[in-house]
């Protein structure tokens, strides 16, 4: 794995009651080039522990002087957000991991539609300013409350016109992916209702899964404390209520290959030998979950878990 | 994030996989190109109202292309004939925006295939054999185990390097 990169805050402003928008700077040298669709993590050194939570780059991709995230504070979550919303300060410096990109665009779409509920707007801000660049086709469908989720709205009504449709409430979604050109691609990116709607709604209509590209904000969610054996190294290991599998192997100082931290991009994949486990991930198939887990967000449900590791 | 159906496993490998095509749930419009009347394979029989192109027709570039253009997702084309058909028409299919899964190619005809030339880059009808002289350049070629789907076409490599423009028999 790369280095985690120092940064500095170098503006923080508030999208929405709910959405707090932060421009970072490298603190030395360059900051690595990305492309649209991409997400760093954001190391959180929290009192319980180091957290580590995957946010969207909203900034121009053609621009590096910064990046930019927003983060929707989350009250039921494990801190993170709360963290990055009452903590953090303009001047102060974060360290981020390099960014990676499991929701990229597809290069050979002659139209993009792309469905954002939410938060789930962020990826498409750096898409939006690449697309536009490229002078490609797009249409942007955003499902957001008035004056809670919508952040960026108005300056996206200024930006895209007629591109931009909005919706205070789930539009009819066989209208917007009915009767549309051979070269189109779906993106979409929110709440998991959202993206299980739009998948439905695309297969039924036909769309094969290679034109629908979807993103989720999985983040681990707490569950009951259990031990872990590595069977190769021999030692043992708690997991706390509040802590993901992946947490508590990287606290007790192993390096597991992670990009996601939300059960999708397959790096953290690990070998299960015994133990009942609960498996939260959208990543591995139910034969797999045989012999596979995700650690990142999945856990054991049983008093101990062991793993070849 | 985008699933796995990027990194599909059964990808084209150094060779074109030809299968019957499968029942498809919810496609919207079936579009069957074949070849010739004898290309047409029992599917087509089991398609719920499709629309059919018979190569043998005469206006059939024009309709191809006009079907291609008008088609909207949801569309699957079947392609029905011998290889080289299969691939000009696959590629016609591929510019007009349809992805490979949306594609099944059955070739229903033994015939000509096609051999791209590494040395002149002219792309040539052949027949199965695995030699032949490239008639751009003269050099005597072997058919390699490898074909792009891109250019629907095999590799033809310099069979004797040391004696280029001998010519091969086969």
């Amino acid at each position: 794995m790369s280095a985690a990169i120092e940064v500095r805050v170098s503006a923080a402003r508030m999208l929405t009651p709910v959405v707090r928008e932060f421009t970072l700077q490298a603190c030395a040298g360059l900051l690595p080039a990305f492309s649209p669709g991409s997400h760093v993590q954001v190391h959180l050194p929290l009192a319980e522990g180091k957290l580590r939570n995957a946010y969207s780059l909203t900034s121009d991709p053609a621009d590096i002087q910064h990046y930019r995230i927003a983060v929707r504070l989350q009250e039921a979550s494990r801190g993170g957000s709360h963290y990055l919303h009452r903590q953090v300060q303009v001047g102060d410096t974060l360290q981020i991991s390099p960014p990676a990109n499991l929701f990229a665009l597809h290069s050979t779409a002659s139209l993009h539609i792309l469905i954002a509920g939410g938060i789930g707007i962020t990826p498409f801000m750096a898409y939006i300013a690449a697309l536009e660049q490229r002078k490609a086709h797009f249409e942007l469908h955003y499902l957001c409350r008035p004056g809670l989720s919508d952040a960026y709205v108005e300056a996206l009504q200024q930006r895209l016109g007629s591109r931009l449709h909005t919706y205070a409430s789930r539009p009819d979604l066989s209208r917007i992916l009915r009767d549309r050109p051979l070269g189109s691609h779906l993106y979409t990116c929110g709440p998991q209702p959202l993206l299980d709607a739009v998948r439905q709604q695309a297969k039924a209509l036909g769309w094969p899964t290679g034109r629908v590209h979807w993103e989720a904000f999985n983040a681990a969610q707490p569950g009951q404390p259990f031990d872990l054996e590595l069977l190769r190294s021999g030692r043992r290991l708690r997991v706390g209520i509040e802590q993901s599998l992946l947490e508590a192997l990287e606290s007790a100082g192993l390096q597991i290959p992670n990009l996601c931290r939300g059960g999708v991009c397959g790096q953290c994949m690990t070998r299960h030998v015994s133990g009942d486990i609960e498996h939260r991930d959208s990543f591995l198939s139910p034969a797999e979950q045989a012999d596979f887990l995700m650690p990142c967000v999945s856990r054991g449900c049983g008093p101990c878990v062991s793993l070849d590791l | 994030m985008t699933d796995r159906h990027s990194a599909a496993p059964d990808r084209l490998h150094s060779l074109p996989r030809y299968r019957q095509p499968l029942p498809r749930e919810s496609v919207t419009r079936h579009i069957v190109v074949m070849q010739s009347a004898a290309a047409c394979s029992p599917i087509v029989g089991e398609l719920e109202q499709p629309l059919v192109l018979n190569g043998e027709s005469a206006d059939f570039s024009r309709r191809l292309h006009q079907v291609l253009a008008s088609a909207t997702v949801g569309s699957h084309l079947y392609i029905m004939g011998d290889e080289a058909f299969i691939w000009r028409i696959h590629g016609e299919a591929r510019s007009a925006g349809l992805e490979n899964d949306e594609i099944d190619i059955t070739r229903t005809i033994v015939g000509a295939r096609l051999v791209y030339c590494v040395h002149c880059g002219l792309t040539q009808a052949a027949g199965p054999e695995a030699l032949l002289t490239c008639i751009g350049c003269d050099v005597g070629l072997e058919v390699r185990e490898h074909f792009s789907r891109r250019l629907g076409a095999y590799l033809g490599v310099c069979t004797n390097p040391d004696q280029p423009y001998a010519g091969v028999r086969s």
